[in-house]
């Protein structure tokens, strides 16, 4: 299996050394066989985007269907600043220094928006359009849109990842359902996986030997986008679960994904924040918490609102890369299966919702 | 430096600093000199999927050289020298052979004992005419009451001279190896014997070495060149860096590698040496080559010129997404400074995996799971079956009371077995108890701190995980809400000093600050009209090496402020690196002060 | 008591279960309260095939101090042992386990252990420790082998290993 130089050629081992030393080769000809599809090239699509350019693709296609407006030049690294990138493409502006990041990778530019593609497509169509990826990334886009991408990946067995950044708070939410990981045995007798069951759907490989410790490859089940955000909380069971498991971060990203589902918002700024506050209210009293006992307050709720925040988006977009890249590598430890990031509490938490019973 | 009036007038005014360093000496100067002008530093490190961000403000937390770093790992000399058994002691070898024929010589890191002057092979008939030196050097070996592994610990056979018991004195000449060697003109064929037989039949000799351990095995250059029959080109060998090469092969990279050397010290001149470097092929390949050589004498495996390249070179792999997210971290917290919040600064690491409260981007000290149980109820066989092994997912734990290192759970069985049945409260064992449980089948040492409650009953028990950080974050929420609303605050400096910090400000934008006045960028994330008008003004540096958290920072507060970017030790910024790395179209700062900073 | 040699007495105990020399016993001993005392060991060491300790199994206490590993171990034999190197009280006299001598904080419990066995049947005229067995060896070889021949016996190995393992 390590060949010689597996089609490397010496200026991509020279490029990419100092990565495949930390994932190894196998795990840099994986990625180097991957095509990811990211819908969105705002701050935080900007940084999922080098990210996952650096690590080495095979393709990455670029979707957006707005236009450069100021604000986005003021967050968005990957476009020219100059005023004649306003009003162009979004992702045809980004094109050019993504390529440079990384020449290596094939760079296609998509000028429409995911939801028109998808309408001019039957549903035979559309399965065999997110097929095209190995990935597909949806970044700031509408809940509707990722609720139904969501379900479309996971009929078609593609890999599916979202993320958003509200002003200083953001999230990523993950589904590699039943996509293979390297997970570790506890010991000889028992190979422990995670506390999810496991039962029906693993598969037991042969080892895989990574220095003294023992791995086996596995697939195991992520829920879907809906599931995930709509954890019974009034059950009995998780009553309790509650009250330490969901960070307040939690609450403000739930809501922001409410008002957008239940469509709330508007260009009011801060009619926004008023109906945002009575829904985080509600989120909170159905999470088993008490608002006053939060550590985001309505007060701050300006805080979730555009511009986006670029430390926020660097590491949502950077938690988002990293488990881009262990998912197309089938590497160690995935995370599961939402994080959740605020600049201001400063936390950064990985919520594995519904939780596992 | 500091001395430089105006350079600590320039730091003065800085709001932060930033660091994203890639080495010890750097670090802690920059660390001096932020202690010195009461500048916050806000550190950071990042290894792999590792990363972490340290706050140092003086007298407020700990600064960077108080802080507990891991210990580099040492090896003892004699291992290197007389017995290795690892790979990396063949590695470590082989760059101190390195430093000895072509670098920096060193007494403490010689390699190869030098045992006549001449560097005549001890049966060699045709010893030269410095006979008379050499007996008096055996018979000193012979009077000396050091046995030769002790001889050859202390640097090798020639000091031992210095207390010759006749009083006949020699200076001690520690670069023996190297005049031997240029000597002979770094004969790579010549070298190669000495080193691998020569020396190795020596070693052989000191029998109490090899009492319970296998004699290495000396090889002269001819045969191991002999041993592959078909032969690869010297340049397919060079190239090929994920198979491990043969001793043949190794052989013949010593050859070319030694002869590469040479030719490039003597193109140097007369007192030029040469310093090891991990990018200088010539080098690594002689590391490479000759840890492998080395190894197989001593039965050792080999390793791919890959891994001994890490190995050799400590490096420490980086990616785009750890510095991404450490990047992020570390402006998050200067925003908090810029705030004046500076009692919430934390320091932050990323975990692996999420802690037990889910959190991956971590302020607490790594899990000390606390149980919590009623100690006159729960039996050490509870402990046993139903914490350790239950819930903490023990195997075979072995458990030991750190107060009294007494063993209250051995995993051998029948050891304790008589202690099962008893109450933790009959061996004293309570509230704040800490117990070290060892795994003896797999990898796992946990720290456990119990807690008892009189509420809980039979075998009932709770894990708390770090209680103690609970209740401090439940004092500190409920501070928070007590907390008048942070940036309504007044401005801490008075309006003298506010002035005065503007205008200096202002002349240095109009030096340095090119065409990237544009503040706006980053302002408008900011929300509060106070946050905007302080960051307007805060100046910061960033200060880095060649390292990979720069493009990421510099995209991050770049924009942000007055901004000045500067290197410490006069690497440089953005020179030729892996991709992760490579963000030429942010523009970059130099201070004229460079690197005299 | 000190975490540093408690560590390095947790470590000895984990390396010797995980391979030790064969015939040997090595393990912390009991507390009146029935937990293992990690600085009180109770050891055995055979005699030598093809010696005249041959057969037996020789009980030896390991006393750590507080200082260990700075400071070497008392070994003491239970009951004391018939040998010009060992004092009437059972205290073994080892160069190795003497501090201003050859004792090293490298050396492991299972270095000393097949020291001592060494010892056994090499005693050192030149540091007598008892007069019996010294006098005895110096003026009657052939006495003094009946002796330890009867040593040998008296503490033969399979009975001295049911009481030590049970």
């Amino acid at each position: 299996m390590p060949g010689q130089a597996e089609g490397l050629s010496k200026d991509e081992a020279a490029v990419y050394d100092r990565q495949i030393r930390l994932w190894g080769l196998e795990a840099q000809n994986k990625l180097r066989a991957s095509s990811v599809l990211i819908v969105g090239v705002t701050a935080l699509g900007a940084e999922f985007a080098k990210n996952i350019v650096l690590a080495g693709l095979k393709s990455l296609t670029l979707m957006d269907h707005q236009a450069v407006v100021q604000q986005d030049l003021d967050t968005n690294f990957l476009f020219q600043h100059a005023p004649e990138t306003l009003g162009k493409n979004r992702a045809a502006a980004a094109a050019g220094k993504t390529t440079s990041l990384n020449p290596n990778v094939e760079l296609n530019v998509v000028e429409k928006s995911l939801e028109t593609q998808l309408n001019e497509l039957n549903e035979v169509g559309q399965e065999a359009f997110v097929r095209q990826f190995s990935l597909v990334v949806l970044i700031d886009q509408d809940y509707d849109l990722v609720n139904r991408v969501d379900k479309l990946c996971r009929q078609a067995n593609v890999r599916f990842m979202c993320g958003s950044v509200f002003g200083w708070c953001g999230y990523a939410f993950f589904d590699f359902d039943e996509h293979e990981f390297l997970m570790q045995v506890r010991s000889a007798q028992t190979c422990h996986v995670d506390v999810d069951d496991v039962s029906s759907n693993s598969k037991a490989q042969p080892m895989t030997t990574i220095e003294d410790e023992q791995f086996v490859k596995k697939a195991f089940p992520y829920p879907s986008f809906a599931t995930a955000f709509h954890t019974e909380w009034s059950d009995k069971k998780l009553q309790r679960k509650a009250k330490r498991i969901i960070p307040s971060s939690y609450f403000a990203i739930k809501s922001m994904l409410r008002a957008q589902r239940e469509r709330l918002l508007t260009d009011d700024e801060e009619a926004n924040i008023k109906i945002l506050k009575e829904i985080w209210e509600d989120e909170v009293r159905i999470g088993n918490q008490k608002p006053e006992e939060q550590s985001i307050q309505p007060e701050k709720f300006d805080h979730l609102f555009p511009p986006q925040l670029t430390p926020t988006a660097a590491v949502v977009g950077g938690m988002m890369g990293q488990e881009a890249i262990k998912t197309l590598s089938e590497g160690k430890d995935p995370l599961k299966n939402i994080f959740i990031y605020s600049a201001l509490d400063t936390t950064g938490v990985m919520c594995d919702f519904p939780p596992p019973k | 430096m500091l001395e430089n009036q105006r350079l600590r007038s320039l730091l003065k005014l800085l709001t932060w600093f930033l660091n994203a360093l890639d080495n010890k000496t750097a670090r802690v100067h920059v660390n001096r000199l932020c202690l010195a002008c009461r500048i916050p530093l806000i550190e950071s490190g990042s290894a792999g999927f590792y990363g972490q961000v340290s706050v140092i403000l003086r007298e407020k937390t700990e600064c960077y050289e108080c802080m507990e770093k891991p210990k580099q790992k040492t090896f003892p000399s004699c291992t290197i020298r007389n017995t290795p058994s690892e790979h990396i002691h063949c590695i470590v070898w082989s760059k101190h052979l390195f430093n000895q024929l072509f670098g920096e010589v060193d007494i403490d890191d010689d390699v190869s004992p030098d045992l006549e002057d001449d560097g005549a092979r001890e049966d060699d008939p045709n010893a030269s005419s410095n006979n008379n030196k050499n007996e008096q050097a055996t018979e000193n070996q012979e009077n000396e009451t050091e046995t030769p592994a002790e001889v050859l610990k202390n640097g090798n056979g020639v000091q031992a001279m210095e207390t010759d018991q006749n009083g006949a004195s020699e200076e001690a000449k520690p670069a023996n190896t190297r005049l031997w060697a240029e000597k002979v003109g770094y004969d790579p064929k010549k070298l190669f014997d000495k080193l691998f037989h020569t020396d190795i039949n020596y070693l052989c000799k000191m029998d109490h070495l090899w009492k319970e351990r296998k004699r290495p095995i000396a090889v002269e250059f001819e045969d191991v060149v002999a041993e592959n029959e078909a032969p690869r080109s010297l340049s397919q060998v060079f190239d090929d860096l994920n198979h491990v090469w043969t001793r043949s092969e190794c052989a013949r990279v010593f050859a070319a590698a030694v002869e590469s050397l040479r030719d490039r010290k003597i193109a140097l001149g007369e007192h030029e040496i040469l310093t090891w470097d991990k990018d200088d092929d010539d080098a690594m390949r002689f590391v490479a080559a000759c840890a492998n050589i080395r190894a197989s004498l001593f039965s050792i495996q080999p390793k791919t010129s890959f891994d001994i390249k890490a190995m050799a070179g400590n490096i420490i792999p980086a990616i785009a997404t750890t510095n991404a997210i450490v990047a992020g971290m570390m402006v998050t917290e200067a925003l908090k400074i810029v705030d004046g919040d500076l009692e919430k600064v934390k320091n932050v690491f990323i975990a692996r995996v999420p802690n037990m409260r889910g959190k991956i981007l971590s302020d607490e000290a790594p899990q000390k799971p606390n149980p919590k149980f009623n100690p006159s109820d729960m039996t050490i066989k509870g402990l046993n079956d139903k914490v350790l092994k239950g819930a903490l997912n023990m195997i075979a734990p072995d458990v030991m009371d750190l107060r009294t290192s007494n063993v209250i759970i051995s995993s051998e069985e029948g050891e304790t077995t008589d202690l099962e049945t008893k109450k933790l409260a009959e061996l004293s064992l309570g509230e704040g108890t800490m117990l070290e449980c060892d795994d003896f089948v797999q990898k796992l040492t946990l720290k456990v701190i119990l807690h008892s409650s009189p509420d809980l009953h039979g075998e009932d028990f709770e894990i708390l995980r770090d209680s103690e950080k609970k209740k401090e974050e439940e004092e500190t929420r409920k501070r928070k809400l007590s907390e008048s609303e942070p940036g309504l605050s007044p401005p801490k400096k008075s309006k003298a000093e506010e002035t005065n910090g503007e205008i200096t400000v202002q002349k240095l934008k109009s030096h340095f600050f090119q065409s990237y006045s544009n503040l706006t960028f980053f302002l408008p994330q900011l929300r509060t009209r106070v946050q905007k008008s302080r960051m307007h003004r805060a100046a910061s540096v960033l200060s880095t090496g060649d390292i990979k958290t720069q493009p990421a920072l510099l995209g991050l507060t770049g924009p942000a402020s007055n901004f000045f970017l500067c290197n410490v030790y006069g690497k440089d910024i953005g020179h030729s690196a892996p991709a992760c790395h490579n963000f030429q179209f942010i523009r970059s700062y130099r201070t004229p002060f460079g690197a005299s900073l | 008591m000190s975490g540093i040699a408690s560590a390095r007495l947790s470590e000895e105990r984990k390396a010797w279960r995980k391979e030790h020399p064969f015939g040997f016993i090595a393990k912390p001993g009991k507390n009146p309260d029935g937990t293992l005392n990690l600085f009180n060991w109770e050891c055995a060491i055979p005699g030598k095939k093809d010696t005249i300790w041959e057969g037996g199994l020789y009980k030896v206490r390991m006393l750590f101090k507080d200082d260990f590993p700075s400071t070497p171990p008392k070994c003491k034999f239970e009951p004391p042992l018939f040998h010009p190197n060992v004092y009437p009280s059972g205290t073994v006299c080892l160069s190795l386990l003497d501090e201003n001598k050859d004792w090293k904080p490298s050396i492991s419990i299972k270095q000393l252990l097949i020291g001592i066995q060494d010892l056994l049947n090499n005693p050192n005229v030149e540091d007598p420790a008892q007069a019996e067995a010294y006098q005895i060896y110096c003026q009657n070889r052939s006495e003094y082998e009946k002796r330890v021949r009867r040593e040998a016996q008296k503490f033969s190995a399979d009975q001295v290993q049911k009481t030590m393992l049970g």
